[in-house]
């Protein structure tokens, strides 16, 4: 994962290519953190890769899922390094054909990873896709809602929530980089942690956040009418 | 080229389960009355003939029993026939509204020459319940005439030798030529009766005495068709495919298994064929023809073009039950319907290569995937060029894209991860009307604004869209809540635009 402190806490020394993984989010509103955060992880797997080019990623999502919170944006995956060429969307009507279409790509051994956004899970599914995934030697990285908790056979359990940014060296009032609380919530042979994660957009690495700047930024701080004016007289300016 | 026309009358008289011995009738309104549209056996043996006033009819026959006529009832069973018909030559198309013509040009072998086929043809049909009448010429225009025409009864009758054309159509009547009704009152008038009449005459003359020109070319047109001397290509109902391969069996099959077995076979034979030629397929049918007048088919599609037979295989192989075998099938034809070039791999040089028996490449995933859940649910997706969010990206499928260079894209701000569906309204306070929201409840939550950065206006497009379609300018906001949550907010609409409504937020995107 490149994260020296998360990855000492596995067993493995960072994500087990040969397993599945399971994100959530920790509430509601933190469903599009952990797909982040499941994308950042791609952009690692695929630089610590071998191969050449890049193999193709399979995100496999439900109507369910479609209809909540909408598809991924190829646009935005510019953010963290990705290119939308690689990606297979698939756009399955049942959970039942999700979790197949999961289970053939972990099979075929010709993707760098296999993305699913399913509802509720047997543990006997949960147990296929972990057996294909090993069998495929791509990990399966599954985004669930916040509120499913039963009982699985994942390799390992994470719950994801945004955390405030840093602000921006140059403008305070604006967003930083991305940030999230990452909880290890289960794993087999290892305790349970919790870190505060940034990403770098510029190298496209993790990096653990200091403590002292995720203090919430206060508003009294950052007024924010003001810098705006100025950010849109400095664009009129130079164009 | 050879062709056979073959004549059916519509199906009701089934459905009714009248015997043959009832006069039946089908019966359409025409302006002022009711008029015989079609009519079996016994209707015509009782001297009713097509067109006559349903009153006389049943005058002469006072037994008659009618229906009304349903011309797309007709017109679809016929469609279902010629599907059927397939069975022997690929190319077939629908002649009228009761004809079919097939070109069996170098499929009369299959079935043991051109008479075996034709009385296949006839048994099987008569076996549905079509009353049929069949002819069997070098030209589509004659075989049609022989079918319709000709006082023959048997089958070795009805097929015309090549070069005897004329000889065979001169007895035959006006009306032999597909010739309008206008045409054919006017030569009526003229004394030509039969084919021979019509060829006795010169060319030259025989135009002039038409009152228009275009009618007069229309008759030699036809008569040209009819005996070979202008070409008259067929419409078929698909094109023909590259690669045809078929097995008949003696007695009809039903078993899943017996389906398995034939396709295993066919895909070998086919896969071989292609093999020799350096091609590779990218779209198979798979039909069984049942015996009872009935085809079921099954295709699949794949991205890049293929002959490996196991991968083919599996691509068919959960679609096969559902293959509907009726009474039992009794034929069966694979039919490779685009081809491609495919040179041969590259085989591995060393034993320790790795294999690739287990794993597969994208393309098969890509294949497998599109064939069981749709070719339009797996998808890849491509950019467009356009500034309007929704439409900056585009999803194809992914079975009919390859991979495409990537293209570099002038350097835009930051986009969201998400985008939602369609944008949602939410309910926003903002400090100065033009500026940043300081407050927004979506989907009933509140969420409280810490960091913002923007406006990035988009205008609506108004090279593309006409003015009252076109959407209103979009002012987007990306902000930040206290919890860290990123969100894609607009404002659309200005505030300085009388003429429209005040300007509304909506949610648009999520950023992580």
């Amino acid at each position: 994962m490149g994260m020296p402190g998360v990855d000492a806490n596995l067993p493995a020394c960072g994500l087990n290519r040969y397993g599945a993984h399971v994100f959530s989010g920790t509430t509601y509103g933190d469903t599009t953190a952990a797909s982040g955060f499941v994308l950042a992880l791609i952009k690692r797997l695929a630089d610590v890769s071998q191969s050449l080019s890049t193999p193709p990623i399979l995100w496999c999502q439900t109507a369910h899922m479609h209809n909540e919170l909408g598809p991924i944006h190829a646009m935005g995956l510019k953010t963290f390094g990705l290119d939308k060429e690689r990606f297979l969307f698939v756009h399955a009507h049942k959970n039942k054909d999700a979790l197949w279409a999961l289970e053939e790509g972990a099979r075929s051994s010709s993707l760098l990873a296999v993305v699913g956004e399913v509802g509720a899970l047997s543990f006997t599914q949960t147990r296929r896709l972990s057996l294909a995934a090993a069998e495929g030697g791509t990990p399966v990285l599954l985004l669930r809602a916040h509120h499913e908790l039963s009982a699985s056979a994942f390799e390992t359990r994470w719950r994801i929530a945004a955390a405030p940014s840093a602000p921006d060296p140059f403008v305070s009032s604006i967003p930083g980089r991305p940030r999230w609380q990452v909880e290890l919530v289960g794993c087999r042979g290892s305790k349970p942690g919790s870190w505060t994660v940034e990403w770098k957009n510029e190298t496209h690495r993790f990096c653990l956040a200091e403590k002292f700047s995720s203090r919430p930024p206060q508003l009294a701080d950052a007024p924010i009418g003001t810098p705006q004016i100025h950010i849109l007289r400095k664009r009129a300016s130079s164009g | 080229m050879r062709q056979s026309a073959h004549h059916k009358y519509t199906s009701c008289e089934n459905e009714l389960h009248l015997d043959e011995a009832t006069p039946f009738a089908l019966v359409h309104k025409q302006t002022n009355c009711l008029q015989i549209a079609a009519m079996n056996k016994a209707a015509r043996q009782g001297s009713v003939q097509l067109g006559m006033r349903l009153t006389d009819a049943c005058s002469l026959l006072p037994t008659l029993t009618t229906q009304p006529s349903d011309p797309e009832a007709d017109a679809c069973l016929l469609r279902k026939l010629a599907n059927w018909c397939q069975r022997y030559t690929p190319v077939v198309s629908i002649d009228g509204a009761d004809g079919l013509l097939l070109d069996i040009t170098g499929a009369a072998h299959l079935c043991g020459g051109e008479e075996p086929l034709l009385s296949d043809l006839k048994k099987r049909l008569s076996e549905i319940g079509f009353e049929n009448q069949l002819g069997l010429a070098k030209t589509p225009g004659a075989a049609w005439a022989i079918a319709r025409f000709a006082h023959v009864q048997t089958l070795a009758e009805r097929i015309i030798p090549s070069g005897d054309l004329k000889a065979f159509l001169a007895p035959l009547p006006i009306a032999s030529l597909r010739l309008d009704e206008n045409a054919l009152y006017l030569l009526k008038r003229f004394g030509l009766k039969t084919v021979s009449d019509l060829c006795r005459i010169p060319r030259a003359s025989l135009k002039r005495r038409f009152p228009s020109k275009e009618v007069g070319e229309a008759v030699l047109h036809r008569l040209d068709q009819a005996l070979g001397q202008a070409n008259e290509p067929l419409l078929p109902l698909k094109p023909a495919p590259a690669y045809r391969e078929h097995i008949s069996y003696p007695e009809p099959i039903l078993a899943t298994e017996s389906f398995h077995l034939g396709l295993q076979d066919l895909l070998e034979r086919l896969c071989q064929r292609m093999e020799k030629d350096r091609k590779g397929t990218t779209a198979l049918t798979y039909a069984a023809f049942h015996a009872d007048g009935g085809v079921s088919q099954i295709s699949i599609a794949t991205a890049a073009p293929s002959r490996h037979v196991p991968h083919l295989m599996h691509l068919f192989h959960d679609r096969i039950e559902t293959i509907n075998p009726g009474f039992g099938v009794d034929h069966l034809i694979l039919s490779a319907d685009t081809v491609e070039t495919l040179t041969p791999e590259q085989l591995a040089l060393t034993a320790s290569a790795p294999e690739l028996s287990d794993s597969y490449g994208v393309h098969q995933l890509i294949d497998r995937l599109s064939n069981r859940l749709g070719a339009k649910n797996v998808q890849r997706s491509i950019a467009c060029e356009s500034h309007i969010p929704e439409r900056e990206e585009q999803r194809v499928p992914a079975i009919q894209s390859t991979a495409s260079e990537t293209q570099t894209s002038p350097p835009k701000p930051l986009r969201p991860i998400r985008l939602l569906n369609r944008p949602e309204p939410i309910k926003v306070m903002a400090e100065f009307p033009e500026g940043p929201p300081m407050r927004f409840t979506w989907r009933r939550v509140a969420h409280r604004v810490v960091r913002a950065e923007g406006p990035e206006r988009i205008a609506p497009e108004w090279w593309s869209v006409p003015r009252r379609e076109r959407l209103r300018t979009r002012d987007y906001y990306r902000v930040e809540d206290v919890e860290g949550r990123r969100f894609w907010l607009f404002r659309e609409g200005l505030y300085r635009d009388r003429e429209q409504h005040l300007p509304t937020w909506h949610i648009h995107g999520l950023f992580t």
